[in-house]
């Protein structure tokens, strides 16, 4: 009894030390071809193979919950950088691809300060980023709706919060809080993936 | 009565009783959304309520809440915020915010933007928000 105590033990010592992420999830062969801010096609996320990505889901038009994300990303990516940590990607995906066009995303980046030398904001049509966001388990529903004086109906959505640390490989290896991302935790997941 | 009424107008004019601080908003670019943040701190005893936000900057200025819907996020619009006496309310990222929709101008960091808040019982309070870049 004893033995199988001390190997039961040492197995999950090793485990635990193997690996500090609590998923391992490939993310398929398949390619989803999108658009960045650049109007250059992306091949997601191949391109990002042999790569470190920070990945997030947002939409240009919500004025409180995705701005948070996209702050978060800005300020891991600044702190990344100021820690030596190479090799990484941040990515933001519009789950609005009717509003969110190349340009708009640009805006967006430009008015934000975002530093683009390795952070991408994607869209892509409809089908693709619908089939996407299945494949990442991302939810964004139209919610809210407002009309402005002169008639256009603006619309929100009810959406995820979600944030992906994919490895090099193109696994999954942790989801975060993209409106809640804490700096200090995915520095360290960004340095055990180095 | 009528003399009353001007009498309490004037005591709010000399003494405000609703304090608004912290007033910020986010940078954004015209024709998008941003979104306005500020405490109200009600040194009255009495209950007060925001009812209105107005400003020219945007074409459409509206009170909502951030709320989770289990692991969602989304945003209502709500008619009034009550801030109790003798408190401070907060409003913040990722709960209730004041809506700018639709920007008639560039907004950039370091600019202030004028508001009006109108509340139930202090009447109209005239602000200046930090545009800020967070």
């Amino acid at each position: 009894m004893k033995p199988l105590f001390v190997l039961l033990s040492a197995i999950l010592i090793i485990s635990g030390c193997a690996s500090k992420f609590d998923r391992n999830d490939p993310l398929g062969k398949k390619s989803f071809p999108l658009i960045s801010q650049d109007s250059t096609v992306v091949n997601f996320p191949q391109d990002y193979k042999g790569k470190t990505m920070v990945l997030g889901f947002i939409f240009t038009n919500c004025p409180d919950v995705c701005p948070l994300t996209s702050h978060n990303f800005q300020m891991l990516q600044e702190e990344a950088k100021n820690k030596g940590i190479k090799g990484v990607n941040f990515v933001l995906i519009s789950f609005d691809p009717d509003r969110d066009k190349p340009w708009v995303l640009k805006d967006y980046a430009k008015v934000r300060g975002i530093d683009e030398s390795n952070f991408k904001l994607l869209t892509g049509d409809k089908d693709t980023i619908r089939a996407l966001m299945r494949k990442m388990q991302i939810v964004a529903v139209p919610g809210d709706t407002t009309k402005t004086s002169d008639g256009e109906l603006m619309y929100f959505f009810v959406h995820s919060d979600k944030a992906f640390l994919i490895d090099k490989d193109n696994r999954v290896r942790s989801e975060y809080r993209g409106s809640k991302l804490d700096i200090a935790e995915a520095i360290k997941d960004l340095q055990a993936l180095e | 009565m009528t003399a009353v009424i001007l009498f309490l107008s004037l005591i709010n004019l000399l003494s405000p009783q609703i304090k608004i601080e912290n007033a910020w908003m986010r940078n954004a670019s015209r024709g998008t959304n941003s979104a306005l943040y500020f405490d109200i701190n009600n040194t009255s005893s009495r209950d007060d309520e925001l009812i209105d936000v107005s400003s020219d900057i945007a074409k459409v200025v509206q009170i909502h809440e951030t709320y989770k819907q289990g692991e969602n996020m989304g945003m209502r619009k709500v008619d009034s915020i009550i801030v109790k006496g003798k408190s401070i309310f907060h409003l913040s990222p990722a709960g209730f915010h004041v809506m700018v929709i639709r920007l008639k101008e560039d907004i950039k960091a370091g600019d202030k933007k004028e508001f009006v808040l109108t509340f139930r019982h202090q009447g109209k309070i005239k602000i200046k928000a930090t545009v800020k870049s967070d």
